[in-house]
């Protein structure tokens, strides 16, 4: 069944936000790791693990809906 | 920054501020102002709770099947919209959810669209109230992955398909569910804030059609986000079904 307009509006920008928390979460948690520790490398290593975190999700929710349409 | 006081919040203020220290001070919480402790956004989430329990209070003894009010109309459209959302995105199992899901969506649409009325504001432009939703969400979704899977078949999940790559999987799994009430709690805050804004920015430029055009667009926003806020929550608990329930819908 197609999805009206506004639904896939909603899907869509519901997407835009999933990269930038992702990545802003892996940080924070580096940082205050790093805090915690007293090391100064700790940020990086989840920042990228945050980024890795953010397009996970989105492939998942690409994967995802690419099924649905069965395609 | 004192905030601008709305006349509801000056009324609460003005007649239970004792009554707000009080709740405050089980929080072990103090407010910024002692004498002045309710917030706009706490004034108007309890407004926007005692409009949505007189609305179906009022509704529940007129519902009927042969001659149904356009208030019946209105909220049969959302629970069958709702209903059939949560069959597409969790499967036969989603309707479960439904009492939680329909609530946060009437909630969160309410407290969205109770901003256009002039003398009120959205709570929901403050970043606590979304927060709370989103935190409640994070809470919800992980205690039916635990109650539905059991500890360890949910915690299963995190380690991801391949042994091996569960060093690399469980912290990225653990930042990538922590994003989620983030990106809830921003999407919502900033939209509705955005909205809240260009109005107003428009209203100190003229007053003549331009200010209304931004008001329908914020009546948009409100229901597309009070629209994603509970898709995504479907979203997040249709990872808790049990993968056999929710494949074969």
């Amino acid at each position: 069944m197609k999805k009206p307009f506004v639904v896939l509006v909603g899907e869509y920008t519901s997407l835009a936000f999933l990269l930038p928390a992702a990545t802003c979460v892996g940080y924070v948690i580096g940082y205050f790791l790093d805090k915690k520790f007293g090391t100064h490398y700790l940020y990086l290593v989840f920042l990228l693990l945050g980024i890795a975190a953010g397009f996970l999700q989105l492939i998942r929710r690409l994967l995802r809906d690419s099924g649905e349409n069965g395609s | 920054m004192p905030e601008h006081e709305i006349w509801l919040t000056r009324l609460f203020n003005d007649h239970l501020a004792g009554l707000g220290s009080w709740v405050l001070s089980l929080a072990n919480a103090n407010a910024e102002n002692p004498a002045r402790p309710w917030a706009n956004f706490v004034t108007m989430q309890l407004l926007v709770a005692a409009i949505i329990l007189v609305l179906f209070a009022v509704l529940r003894p007129r519902l009927s099947m042969d001659r149904p009010g356009t208030l019946q109309h209105v909220l049969e459209v959302i629970y069958s919209f709702l209903h059939s959302e949560s069959r597409d995105n969790i499967g036969h199992e989603g309707p479960r959810f439904l009492p939680f899901v329909g609530t946060l969506f009437i909630f969160i649409l309410f407290c969205n669209l109770i901003g256009i009325i002039p003398g009120f504001e959205s709570p929901t432009q403050t970043p606590s109230v979304p927060a709370g939703c989103a935190i409640l969400v994070f809470v919800y979704y992980n205690f039916m992955g635990f109650k539905q899977q059991g500890i360890f078949r949910y915690l299963a999940h995190f380690a991801g398909p391949v042994w091996w790559l569960a060093p690399f999987m469980i912290p990225i799994e653990i930042i990538s569910h922590m994003a989620r009430p983030l990106s809830l709690t921003i999407r919502l805050f900033a939209n509705m804030l955005a909205g809240e804004q260009v109005t107003v920015v428009f209203l100190g430029l003229t007053y003549l059609v331009v200010p209304a055009v931004f008001m329908g667009l914020h009546v948009f926003v409100s229901f597309l986000q009070a629209y994603i806020f509970v898709l995504l929550t479907m979203m997040y608990l249709s990872e808790t079904v049990p993968h056999e329930q929710h494949e074969s819908h």
